[in-house]
């Protein structure tokens, strides 16, 4: 097989750009695989984990102390629309010998959110015992079998593990809101059967219904509220912290992958299309002997365009496995995506409609190299045998002016030839963009967070501990504790407006522990003149200082009315700030949540306390999230300089190439290697400056985007640091002098006596 | 007149696999300056090979070449590089100019590497050309791109001129345009210039004629009566 031979002697003549071609179908697929798997596979493993379970739909909270009756969840049950329904207690207990903090849950019926069993027996109301999450255990170094002893205001509970478990309300378990990442071995769940926490305990009460509904949110409010004798708390799933993050993650990762692979897949695309092209009109001499010795045009055009399948199923290839090897990088139980969920399942899947993205990617790059060659197979043979014809150079307006006379004849040369050869400019343009646009997205992101946790540790908490109050705590005591250690406090409470949960939080706030920002990060004063609207609810209610607000508290009948004094950041929840002096002429009272304050408190000296918590030890987790944080952005930022470098080189060899016989003859003339070096580098740089200077922007641009999607629940801001730019630039600039040093060294090897001798 | 070339006992060898081939073989000879060189042989006979280490594109396996009282047979790459910009001048076949500048770009780029540059618009009216200074090469025909190639090698103001096959595709009309050109450097300027031809003819105009057959000089003629460019039959 002649045409064989010659297939493998053409891969071997353009192995450079062969192997960049398929390095950059490798890293588009990669990436592309890669994000769109990352989603799926959580999509998919935390849907099986919550169909395995009955995962419930709705959460009705009690608001008064006792709970849901029996009628309570008769009535429920009886609601038209109401698949099931189960009363749920969990409470809070801590464990006896570690002092960490475990939920304890007790079902009443076990229908709905059970448990996934990870080892020991399954869950039986009819056991004396202690199911516990695995992951808290292994930590904890509790296995089957163990006695633990979990207290409970005054009550200890002590069983038998019978069965380590997880529970899909606890993927993603956060002691309090001010965590970010969970900790597992600082903070654990458990159930009980109902008969075990009444023979301890001596009473029965449920603070929860789980209801699996069909229904909407609304339909189902308004069912419960005529079914049911008092206002209370809805939640659906998308209100639950856990499934609220899955689904936020998903998101992301749908953001993600729909958005950087693009770049990556263009440009890969683009590479292509060039590289191809050019390889063609090099070929062209052999395409037409190929011709005039009577091959046809069929043959010679499969024959090319098999370049362009085994080019794209290698690439395709390599990419699938490169996607799914970046996918088990972020999700695989004991890294990225581990650190923050709690799953049993972890198994890898890629959207069905990648792969058809990919095979019609492949199809694409055939249907490319097919065009190229019938290109050049135009007309007859004879015509077919003559060299392309270099596009004639033309005049450029530039050219017209006073300074063109006194540029160097380098500048002259490099950008005419930038002229000349447009299409590969600007696809090394398009390779610096996209590698300068993911930098600066990727480390803008490193600052965003740095910036958020210095205003959140720096200008909001100015505390050294944060004393967390029992429910039901007495009042008197909680007031003594909070004079006795010069603390400030905090009290919240969900409101309603117009249909939609809030957090309202009334601060006392008299020795300076505790901050709120406005719009512009700028510390603020909380003053009695009204309340503070975070700057969500001012955008959804359309209001401005001086309007007016109203709500519900729930569990209460009564309308609220404040005037707005001021819209604020408010960082995570949506939420109303006003002073306690303000609370209390609006009538508004509310039990401590949360002491500020700069002493030590013992928890254990307090009946009160439920946990003290220290600010640095909050900032520590925050560590764990900012650690996949930076693991996320070195990837993208690996990545981009791969497409830097790859593009960059290519082309690089491309220009190289063409410009073969003047870089010999400019040596001939008498040349030195460096200056013709610094010829090549110059056309580099100036390109790279261009994407530069284009990229930030654009990245800056990418970065609000992908704030603004992905973390829509937040009041984020974007900030990028003058390092990020500087840090940027030292980078993809060092990648460009790197490879043109690396083509430029090329021109050592220039034989000038062979480039002298002729056209072929 | 004075010696400006000499060839020491060259040598040039190359290998390929188990082959050598003596593509130059123990070659000695002296060149005078202001002279016009034909060199002539069959093809294969080694005279690009020679003319291409006399211009420092290449270096002798063995022997000396002196040029000027200079031995370049063992310079470095920059040295070369030096040697060919200030002291050598070439013409090829083909014209090997930069399709991306313009004729007047093309000349003036010598101006970069050495500071004996001579005014390119002297040199271009020199080759008759002065008018098409804002073309580019790939509009100017065969011949006037070989003169453009010429008032690029002159405007290094170099000592010596080396020219393979100057007017190889070229008709014999424009050839001698260009071969008288190149007489009248040798003969006004002092210029010393050395031809490699397959043709006969061209010899009738040089002082010294080189005849090379396999990599050695098979005979080697001073003229004493030589015939301008134009007086040649084709
Ligand atoms: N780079 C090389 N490697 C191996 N052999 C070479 C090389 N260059 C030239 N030769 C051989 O050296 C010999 C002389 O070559 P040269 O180019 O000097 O011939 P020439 O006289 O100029 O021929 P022509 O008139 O055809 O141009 C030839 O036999 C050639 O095959
Ligand atoms: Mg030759």
């Amino acid at each position: 097989m002649l045409l064989f031979k010659k297939l493998y002697r053409t891969l071997f003549k353009y192995k450079s750009q062969f192997i960049s071609m398929i390095l950059m179908i490798t890293l588009g697929v990669g990436v592309f695989v890669g994000m769109n798997a990352e989603w799926k596979s959580l999509k998919t493993d935390s849907d099986r984990y919550y169909d395995e379970t009955n995962y419930s739909d709705y959460w009705l909270y009690s608001e008064n102390a006792e709970g849901f009756s029996r009628e309570d969840i008769e009535s429920v049950k009886s609601v038209k629309g109401v698949n099931m329904a189960q009363r749920r207690l969990t409470v809070d207990t801590v464990i006896d010998g570690l002092e960490k903090t475990v939920s304890l849950n007790v079902y009443d019926e076990y229908l709905v959110s059970k448990n996934h069993l990870v080892s020991g027996e399954d869950y039986d109301e009819d056991k004396d015992g202690v199911w516990l999450n695995d992951k808290f255990a292994d930590l904890n170094n509790i296995s089957l079998g163990d006695i633990i002893t979990l207290k409970y205001s005054t009550y200890s509970i002590e069983a038998k593990v019978l069965g380590l478990i997880k529970n899909p309300e606890y993927m993603y378990a956060v002691e309090n809101e001010t965590q970010l990442m969970p900790e597992f071995d600082n903070y654990g769940y458990a159930f009980v059967s109902p008969d075990t926490f009444k023979n301890i305990t001596g009473f029965e009460v449920y603070n929860q219904i789980l209801i699996k509904s069909d229904m909407s949110k609304e339909e189902l409010e308004k069912e419960l509220e005529k079914a049911l004798p008092v206002s209370t708390l809805l939640l659906e799933r998308k209100e639950q912290a856990s499934y609220a993050m899955m689904l936020s993650e998903i998101d992301e990762g749908v953001t993600f992958g729909n958005l950087l692979p693009v770049i990556f897949l263009m440009i890969a695309v683009l590479t292509m299309i060039t590289t191809m092209r050019r390889i063609t009109v090099n070929e062209k001499l052999q395409i037409g002997t190929l011709k005039a010795l009577g091959f046809r045009d069929a043959k010679i055009i499969r024959h090319y365009s098999f370049y362009g399948l085994f080019i794209g199923v290698i690439g395709a290839l390599l990419g699938i496995i490169m996607g799914f090897g970046l996918c088990r990088m972020i999700v695989n139980p004991n890294t990225m995506e581990g650190t923050c969920f709690d799953m049993p399942y972890w198994r890898l899947y890629a959207p069905g409609w990648t792969y058809i993205v990919t095979a019609a990617m492949v199809l694409m790059l055939t249907f490319i190299s097919f065009l190229s060659t019938k290109n050049m197979l135009k007309g007859t043979a004879a015509q077919a045998l003559r060299p392309q014809t270099p596009k004639k150079v033309k005049t450029l307006l530039i050219e017209k002016t006073k300074l063109w006379n006194r540029l160097s004849f380098g500048t002259i040369w490099n950008i005419r030839d930038i002229f000349r050869s447009k299409m590969r400019t600007l696809m090394s343009f398009t390779g610096v963009l996209g590698c300068v646009i993911l930098l600066v997205a990727a480390l803008g992101m490193k600052d965003t967070m740095s910036a958020f946790l210095n205003i959140m540790y720096e200008d909001i908490c100015n505390y050294k501990y944060g004393v967390n109050i029992a429910e039901n705590s007495d009042k008197e005591s909680v007031d003594s504790l909070v004079r006795s250690v010069d603390g400030d406090t905090v009290s919240t409470l969900s409101i309603n407006m117009d249909g939609d949960p809030y957090e309202l939080d009334i601060y006392n706030v008299t020795h300076d522990l505790y901050h709120i920002i406005d719009k512009d990060n700028k510390v603020i004063e909380l003053k009695n003149d009204g309340a503070y609207v975070c700057i969500r609810i001012a955008e959804k209610f359309g209001v401005k200082a001086g309007d007016n607000i109203s709500f519900k508290i729930y569990g209460q009948s009564d309308e609220y009315d404040v005037r707005v004094a001021g819209v604020v950041r408010s960082i995570m929840a949506e939420s109303i700030a006003i002073s306690e002096k303000y609370a209390k002429e609006k009538g508004i009272d509310a039990p401590v949540r949360m002491i500020y304050t700069n002493s030590e408190v013992d928890s254990s000296d307090y009946d009160c306390v439920a946990k003290v918590e220290t600010l640095q030890d909050t900032i520590a987790s925050f560590d764990t999230f900012m650690q996949i944080m930076y693991e996320m952005i070195i990837i993208i930022a690996v990545a981009a300089i791969i497409l830097g470098i790859v593009v960059l080189y290519n082309l690089g060899v491309m220009s190289y190439t063409e410009r073969y016989k003047e870089l010999a003859t400019l040596k001939v003339v008498g040349f030195k290697d460096k200056a013709i070096g610094r010829l090549l580098i110059k056309q580099n740089i100036w390109i790279t400056i261009a994407g530069i200077i284009v990229g930030m922007p654009c990245g800056k641009a990418l970065l609000a985007y992908l704030i603004s999607r992905l973390a829509g629940e937040y009041e984020l801001f974007t900030r990028i640091n003058w390092t990020t730019y500087v840090f940027t630039f030292m980078l993809t600039m060092g990648v460009s002098v790197l490879v043109s040093c690396l083509i430029a060294g090329k021109n050592k090897n220039i034989d000038m006596v062979e480039a002298m001798k002729g056209d072929e | 007149m004075s010696k400006i070339i000499e060839f020491i006992n060259v040598t040039k060898t190359y290998t390929s696999g188990e082959h050598t081939l003596n593509a130059l073989d123990n070659v000695s000879f002296e060149l005078e300056k202001g002279s016009v060189v034909v060199v002539l042989g069959p093809s294969g006979a080694g005279k690009s090979t020679l003319l291409n280490l006399l211009g420092g594109l290449d270096s002798p396996t063995s022997g000396r070449i002196v040029v000027n009282g200079r031995d370049i047979s063992d310079l470095s790459r920059n040295e070369l590089s030096d040697y060919r910009a200030s002291t050598v001048g070439f013409v090829f076949q083909f014209y090997n100019l930069i399709q991306t500048l313009t004729v007047r770009e093309n000349v003036e780029l010598v101006k970069e590497i050495t500071p004996n540059a001579v005014d390119p618009i002297d040199m271009l009216e020199r080759v008759g050309l002065k008018d098409h200074k804002n073309n580019f090469p790939g509009e100017l025909s065969g011949g006037e791109q070989q003169r453009v190639s010429i008032a690029r090698a002159l405007a290094k103001n170099p000592e010596i001129i080396l020219c393979d096959e100057p007017t190889g595709a070229l008709d014999s009309e424009t050839g001698a345009m260009v071969l008288n050109t190149l007489q009248e450097l040798a003969v006004n300027n002092g210029k010393t210039v050395v031809i490699v031809t397959h043709n006969q003819n061209i010899a009738k105009m040089a002082d010294t004629v080189i005849r090379v057959k396999n990599g050695r000089i098979k005979s080697f003629e001073n003229n004493d009566v030589t015939l301008s460019a134009f007086d040649i039959e084709w």
